[in-house]
């Protein structure tokens, strides 16, 4: 006997966009993915050290001379990634008014690459100001600068989970009529800090990384991000359908070796979105390329959703963009929705015999309804995301 | 927006009180626990104890302006010294989510916790995303924003106090030690860059406290109005 095909409930994704070591557009970003390009590339950035590192290829776009006092990397990137979200923005605030659109976004690093380079000056350079270059909330004062909207703004900062945690925030504010749409998303930019704080914890490769193999010995990181427009309601091919979120309670940086903690939140994702386990189609997984975080995380899909979805990292390509890590893999959940192919998840083979998921390091044929995305966190912060096709 | 939730316990700790004690955090972690990590531990216990609930039960939201800024200057100055050798244990306490995750851990509790950070805006952006999760989730929640004194390399000239305050909210109940309602502010109430980013938090537990019908500026264009709550002769009677 047949179910009837329920209609996708959710808040409609109205535009999107994301840039990465892959590329400055989502096209490029997108083309890059799907023909199994690594924009990973070993780099000198934190000599001595030796690993790879993702980052965004050429120059970025400059900030309006209104907002030029807010001058990092991280605004840059702002700039990049909310011009072509525009049109819809603008729309946007026309349909609701500016205070009816939220912004809310996902950092762990904010500025602090620019406090790392004006520290190591000696003394302050002039136009370094702590609350415009180092602070979370500078990127919610350029984006509002940029978009125009005014609505409720902070920065979600908890780690490598923080870019899922947005899609939480998003939900909370329309469903409770604070606002009309909200822009999210996360940005993050390679740091010194955080490079060598990786390294510092022996989590860190010396080569691109290589989620979900054998022989894989730690992440790489990368930097850039992803924007998205959520309305209560609209046109969409993609709908946000189910959020969860919770803590392991077990650790600062490892996660629970049974993966209780990944598999708790997306339990909590799909009963928020009131889907049935069967129901998903694909997991673009955290997947670091860290041996206990694959590991657990491959315990916690197999616990949850069994060994028959096919499961995706795309960190081999961009790296960990930590705090903005999930918002570009939101992009690519989507894109798997749209396109009904998944991409490749590099350098998974050979796969580690304890990881039996259905890993492909080729790009599969696969229609997909609704696409889990998960992030996992320092500190045992959990996230986890379903995206699903409107129709 | 004008969801109306009662508050059922407060702490609040300032410069000049005793070091925090941070009682909920095991001896060893509290022996480690930066300036920013104490004082939200301390205001968890205080605002959980006043309201008789037990903080390893309860969702949270943490709020800093800035965050862990005494361990990133450790950071920084390590990553400028010969070697540029970071500390792994300052590292991972770097993390503006660092209090939430290690009274999570400290607590065995799993539940929902976020960390936010909105300039002077910090106290209002966590107090509607702590009231826009309770109209979802009907029950409690802990509110706990804080942040540090200014540290000189970064912030020259800057000279306010560290402070910390939590709230324990509840929309179901129907009582406590006052109400609160989230309101637009008709004007934005310019705030003071010499004060302390989340200064709105211990001007609402002094509100709360002094048990008069008030407004409290909150910055970003939003208000806390405070109705206090009438207590029954014997409260326990209403549990």
């Amino acid at each position: 006997m047949g179910r009837a095909v329920k209609a996708t409930q959710g808040y409609a994704i109205s535009a999107y966009t994301g840039a990465c070591a892959l590329g400055a557009t989502r096209e490029q970003v997108l083309a890059a993915l799907y023909g199994g390009q690594s924009g990973l590339a070993l780099s000198q950035f934190a000599e001595p050290l030796q690993t790879a590192l993702g980052a965004v290829p050429g120059p970025l776009p400059e900030l309006p001379a209104k907002l030029r006092s807010f001058d990092t990397r991280l605004a840059r990137l702002a700039v990049l990634l909310s011009e072509p979200l525009q049109p819809q923005l603008s729309a946007a605030i026309a349909r609701y008014g500016a205070s009816r659109v939220g912004i809310v976004v996902a950092s762990s690093t904010g500025g602090l690459s620019a406090s790392e380079q004006a520290f190591g000056a000696g003394t302050l350079p002039a136009d370094y100001s702590f609350e415009r270059s180092h602070a979370f909330y500078a990127l919610v004062e350029v984006l509002r600068g940029l978009t125009g909207a005014r609505g409720p703004g902070y920065v979600v900062s908890t780690a490598c989970s923080s870019a899922n945690k947005v899609f939480g925030s998003a939900q909370r504010l329309l469903s409770s009529g604070v606002v009309d749409a909200v822009l999210v998303g996360g940005i993050d930019t390679l740091c010194q800090i955080t490079v060598r704080g990786f390294h510092s914890l022996g989590i860190l490769s010396a080569r691109p990384c290589r989620p979900f193999a054998s022989d894989r010995d730690g992440t790489s990181i990368g930097e850039g991000g992803a924007l998205l427009l959520i309305e209560r309601a609209g046109e969409a091919a993609v709908l946000l359908c189910g959020v969860g979120e919770c803590s392991d309670a077990h650790h600062m940086t490892q996660p629970a070796p049974d993966g209780s903690g990944a598999a708790a939140a997306m339990r909590f994702a799909l009963a928020d979105a009131g889907l049935d386990p069967s129901e998903i189609d694909h997991v673009n997984a955290h997947g670091t390329g860290t041996p206990l975080n694959d590991i657990a995380e491959a315990r916690a899909i197999d616990a949850v959703l069994g060994r028959g979805v096919p499961v995706v990292s795309t960190k081999g390509a961009t790296g960990h963009m930590l705090g903005a890590a999930a918002a570009i893999e939101a992009l690519f959940a989507i894109a798997a929705i749209e396109r009904g192919q998944l991409p490749p998840s590099l350098g998974c083979a050979p796969r580690d015999p304890e990881i039996q998921l259905a890993i492909s390091a080729e790009p599969r044929a696969h229609a997909c309804r609704y696409v889990i995305s998960n992030a996992l966190a320092f500190g045992g912060s959990n996230a986890s995301v379903i995206f699903g096709a409107a129709s | 927006m004008s969801a109306s939730v009662y508050v059922r316990g407060i702490g609040g700790w300032e410069a000049g009180a005793a070091k925090p004690a941070a009682a909920l955090l095991p001896a060893r972690m509290r022996g480690r626990a930066s300036p920013l990590t104490s004082m939200l531990a301390e205001v968890v216990e205080q605002a959980t104890r006043a309201a008789g609930v037990d903080a390893a039960t309860l969702p949270s939201v943490f709020g800093s302006a800035y965050g862990e800024m005494n361990t990133t200057g450790a950071l920084l100055a390590q990553l400028w010294a010969a070697g540029a050798q970071l500390s792994p244990a300052k590292f991972q306490a770097s993390v503006h989510n660092t209090a939430a995750a290690q009274l999570s851990i400290a607590l065995h509790n799993s539940r929902f916790t976020t960390s936010i950070a909105a300039g002077h805006d910090t106290v209002a952006m966590s107090l509607i995303e702590a009231t826009c999760w309770l109209a979802r989730n009907p029950g409690q929640i802990l509110v706990a924003c804080a942040d540090e004194a200014p540290i000189q390399v970064l912030q020259p000239g800057a000279a306010y106090s560290p402070l910390a305050a939590a709230f324990v909210l509840d929309n179901v109940s129907g009582h406590g030690l006052a109400r609160i309602e989230l309101m637009p502010a008709d004007t934005c109430g310019e705030a003071g860059r010499a004060e302390n980013p989340c200064a709105a938090a211990l001007a609402l537990v002094r509100a709360i406290t002094a048990s008069q019908s008030t407004d409290v500026a909150l910055h970003g264009g939003w208000r806390a109005r405070v109705e206090p709550v009438a207590q029954p002769a014997n409260s326990g009677a209403h549990e």
